[in-house]
């Protein structure tokens, strides 16, 4: 059931009790999070928060925390499973889900009360109740009645009846859970809250613009929709009071990863929608970079120096220098409008910037996730020091370096393996990337760089691998920079029945999966088999 | 001093040894000088014993011994801690210098040592006050004696103290000295295992 | 020389300022045998001072040597004593057992006693203004909000609020909880405050 006044039917229902709230680990997650924690820290919510990484551990947290609780909310996970089939919840407990993981279980959809979701999305084309529910038991009663051929009849009829229904009942569900996409940012929705509550402060606007960029800086919406989405931020940035404090502007900036915290040459040899284009994996790809910084008006040495100790007025043309040079190498145009964080005495911090910082948290080379998860969302904290974005900054700037090697060394030595329909490739264990590109999110990150390079019209699979023998799988669909929309899930759960291999179907995001190494050739045929 | 009866820093104070000289023979105690061969120890010998010793004996009526003065408290020295005292490696060269002092000042009869402890104190206090503002400066300081360690470390959280107050006007709570000093020292045996 | 053994122990005393050392029953044994020698050594030469003069001398010095003694191991208890004070206000009135076996008999006995009397101060404040006691290991610094956020740093297991809802304390989890309820466990470092 969805709610229908986010303010009073979800907010307002939670005050003065104590709520479970389980966390994804993914950005716009961390963003929600933080929104959330802070309405509850005014309004006195009690609430104990468990990051969770996938179906297992929702499981796991769920059944550890649930005592005494009557309201749990989800942050992007959740939606996407029968929540009362798998938690098996008391009856009086109610779950909240703000997920922007679709198409959403149909189950969640029509529950009377007990998973509520939080936000209803109009592009969903939900299927009405009662073509997929159906109450057999009314029909066999109403029959009692009717006698002799009247009632054979009948029942013919009747199964005639059933049978279609179930065959449309079937392709109805075939057509909405084929495909596995994003929805609105959640953040944007906790955002909206915010509003309502006249709670929507710098810190929660912050943390709205970083939950949609992040949405769009890894393209889990079309680009249309993004600016859609972030049309009530941009409503909420034009009514706030021009404050000498921190506050969020929209601003044309480079999308350039990190280059505030970088040289603009390595910015731009490290910008996956970019970089690609580039050719930097050939070998005439450092001229080609050369040439565009000449044609920049940027010195080599310029570039190659620390964006901050650049020279002032290089750093002022830099917008337009990128406007003008890029279109002459037929590299798309690498400025647009961004969310800006603006404080008093500090440089401006870009939302694509904490993006890749809470990216790099989550999925820390070294750091437990769990630990990680604490530092990023203390990382979009707006006032004071922030030493935990430093460290997921320079975290971020290896972790982006990795993927450019991975990227550039899958491209030159063809590493990059052709398989019927889609190509794939797979990080090799015990390289120095494999322990910085051994998660989705920036397992992600290298398969749409690679895609980009390769003009992105075949679909592309990717593995690396994880400990005790297991790897992981990411899908990643064709043009996936127009239409993300991901059809993978649904193609590994059937390769997987049809091959009979012991595949983990853990991940909130069906088109990644964790299957053992040594199959892993075996399940690329299966999938071959299913999708030629 | 009678308040330190229990104070350990003044325990080890008085187990730094000074140069004595013994006033009479010591039958069976011959092993107080090392470089003794015989049972008993004759008067007029030199021996290095701990000051704490040498306290209660020279206290004593007729006193049992002499007591001089170490030798950084000595002429040469005083002309060195004189001219510039911050450049002095006090943790090697004297790890109670200004509290052994404080005892033996009275051993020297012009009263020039007690001089020379103040005014080291007072030109290495203001060293270690300026330095402590920063914690880079603190390591080029030269090595200090072992109070003006605890000195420095007190003027470094006390510093820290009123910056924090400073900028949040409260302060998060946080674990118990002793309880998170245990665990830290338990985490590095289990390492060392 | 005398006093060497004792000095032992203080120093490693003192080099573990912020922590309690385990009890060292061996060493203080031995530092108390060798006074008993040295008295042993003063009474037989006491006696013989009539025929040489020259012993007093003597047994003056063996006499500092035990006083020297006796003031060491009296420091050393001293030091534990105020330390075993700090951990009943830090650790609370039930010590873990990794610490308790640090302590010798005598100074469980004292810890406990010093707890119940702790404990019945606590009781008797506050009473003729209608009060049953406070906490005085509470509010140690000025509570400035009801509520705060906490890390939890081990697996506790579970936590009984005053309200009755039971709480699951995991390694890594986050709780909005009562102020008052955290304190302990934030001073004994089971959870962190973070902001």
């Amino acid at each position: 059931m969805f709610v229908e006044d986010i303010k009073n039917d979800f907010y307002n229902t939670l005050l003065g009790n104590r709520v479970l709230l389980l966390v994804h680990y993914d950005v716009d997650a961390v963003c929600t999070c933080k929104i959330l924690q802070d309405l509850f820290k005014c309004d006195n919510i009690l609430y104990t928060l468990v990051p969770v990484g996938g179906i297992s551990d929702l499981k796991t947290a769920y059944e550890e925390n649930n005592e005494e609780i009557k309201f749990v909310v989800l942050v992007n996970c959740g939606g996407t499973i029968d929540l009362v089939d798998i938690l098996q919840p008391d009856e009086d407990v109610i779950f909240f889900v703000l997920d922007s993981h679709k198409p959403t279980d149909i189950c969640n959809v029509y529950s009377d009360g007990q998973v509520r979701l939080v936000y209803k999305d109009d592009e969903e084309n939900i299927p009405n109740f009662d073509d997929i529910f159906r109450d057999d038991e009314d029909e066999e009663e109403a029959d009692e009645n009717l006698q002799g051929a009247d009632r054979l009849e009948a029942m013919v009829e009747r199964r005639r009846d059933r049978k279609a229904w179930e065959e449309r009942r079937h392709t109805l569900m075939f057509n909405y859970t084929q495909f596995s996409y994003y929805g609105k940012p959640s953040s944007c929705v906790a955002l909206e809250l915010a509003v309502r509550a006249s709670r929507n402060n710098a810190a929660a606007l912050w943390a709205g613009a970083v939950g949609c960029a992040a949405h769009s800086a890894l393209y889990l919406r079309p680009p249309a929709q993004c600016l859609l989405d972030a049309e009530p931020l941009n409503r909420c940035l034009n009514a706030q009071s021009h404050s000498t404090t921190a506050h969020v502007v929209v601003e044309k900036d480079a999308w350039l990863p990190l280059y505030r915290w970088w040289s603009v040459e390595g910015a731009l040899s490290h910008a996956s929608f970019f970089t690609p284009k580039l050719k930097l994996h050939a070998s005439s790809g450092a001229s080609r970079l050369r040439q565009l910084l000449a044609d920049m008006g940027f010195p080599l040495q310029q570039a190659r120096q620390a964006y901050r100790s650049m020279d002032v007025e290089l750093r002022r043309c830099l917008l337009s220098a990128l406007e003008t040079a890029a279109p002459k190498h037929k590299l798309p145009i690498p400025t647009r409008p961004t969310f800006l964080l603006h404080k008093p005495h500090s440089p401006p911090m870009a939302a694509l910037d904490a993006v890749y910082a809470i990216m790099a948290l989550i999925e820390h080379e070294t750091l437990p996730k769990a630990v990680g998860f604490q530092k990023a969302l203390s990382a979009l904290q707006v006032n004071g020091e922030n030493e935990p974005l430093k460290v997921g900054i320079t975290a971020a700037r290896r972790s982006l370096e990795a993927v450019a090697r991975l990227a550039h060394s899958t491209l030159s030595s063809r590493g990059l393996l052709l398989a019927g329909p889609f190509n794939y490739f797979i990080v090799q264990e015990g390289t120095s990337e494999a322990g910085l590109v051994r998660g989705p999110l920036w397992l992600g990150e290298a398969a749409r760089w690679i895609a980009t390079a390769t003009s992105g019209a075949r679909p592309i699979l990717a593995s690396a691998p994880l400990p005790d023998g297991q790897c992981l799988l990411l899908g990643l669909p064709p043009r996936y920079d127009q239409e993300p929309r991901n059809l993978f899930g649904a193609a590994f759960e059937q390769a997987a029945q049809k091959s009979g291999i012991s595949v983990v179907l853990d991940y909130v995001d069906t088109s990644v999966i964790v299957l053992p190494t040594s199959q892993r050739t075996q399940f690329l045929d299966a999938l071959t088999a299913l999708l030629a | 001093m009678a308040n330190n009866y229990l104070s350990i820093s003044d325990i080890l104070v008085s187990n730094e040894k000074v140069p004595c000289r013994f006033l009479h023979d010591l039958p069976k105690l011959g092993f107080l000088d090392p470089s003794c061969t015989e049972e008993d120890l004759k008067a007029g010998t030199s021996v290095e014993i701990p000051l704490w010793l040498a306290e209660s004996l020279s206290s004593r009526r007729p006193p049992l011994v002499a007591v001089d003065l170490p030798k950084v408290y000595k002429e040469t020295y005083r002309e060195i801690f004189n001219a510039d005292a911050c450049t002095v490696d006090l943790h090697k060269l004297a790890q109670y210098f200004f509290e052994l002092g404080c005892y033996v000042a009275k051993y020297d009869i012009k009263g020039e040592v007690a001089t020379t402890l103040v005014n080291t104190f007072r030109q290495r206090f203001k060293m270690i006050l300026s330095a402590s503002v920063s914690t880079d400066s603190i390591n080029a300081l030269q090595p200090l004696s072992s109070s003006e360690r605890d000195r420095t470390a007190s003027a470094m959280a006390s510093e820290k103290a009123l910056s924090t107050w400073l900028k949040r006007g409260d302060s998060l709570l946080t674990t118990a000295n002793m309880v998170a000093n245990h665990r830290k020292r338990k985490r590095a045996e289990m390492e060392m295992l | 020389m005398f006093g060497e053994k004792v000095i032992e122990l203080l120093k490693e005393s003192e080099r573990n300022r912020e922590t309690l050392d385990q009890y060292n029953d061996e060493k203080i044994r031995q530092i108390i045998e060798e006074m008993h020698v040295l008295f042993k050594l003063n009474m037989n030469d006491a006696n013989a001072t009539t025929e040489n003069k020259s012993l007093w001398t003597t047994v003056q010095v063996r006499h500092s040597a035990l006083e020297r003694n006796k003031r060491c191991l009296l420091a050393y208890l001293y030091n534990r004593m105020n330390k075993i004070k700090i951990l009943r206000w830090e650790f609370g009135s039930v010590l873990p057992p990794d610490i308790r076996e640090l302590l010798s008999d005598a100074e469980y006995d004292w810890f406990s006693k010093y707890s119940t009397n702790l404990a019945t101060y606590m009781r008797s404040l506050g009473q003729d203004i209608g009060y049953n006691g406070i906490d005085l290991t509470e509010n140690l610094r000025p509570p400035k909000s009801l509520n705060i956020e906490v890390l939890c740093l081990v697996d506790y297991g579970k936590l009984e609020l005053e309200d009755g809802d039971v709480i699951m304390l995991k390694k890594n989890s986050t709780h909005f909880l009562p102020t008052s309820e955290c304190q302990t466990l934030i001073r004994q470092g089971i959870l962190k405050q973070i902001t």
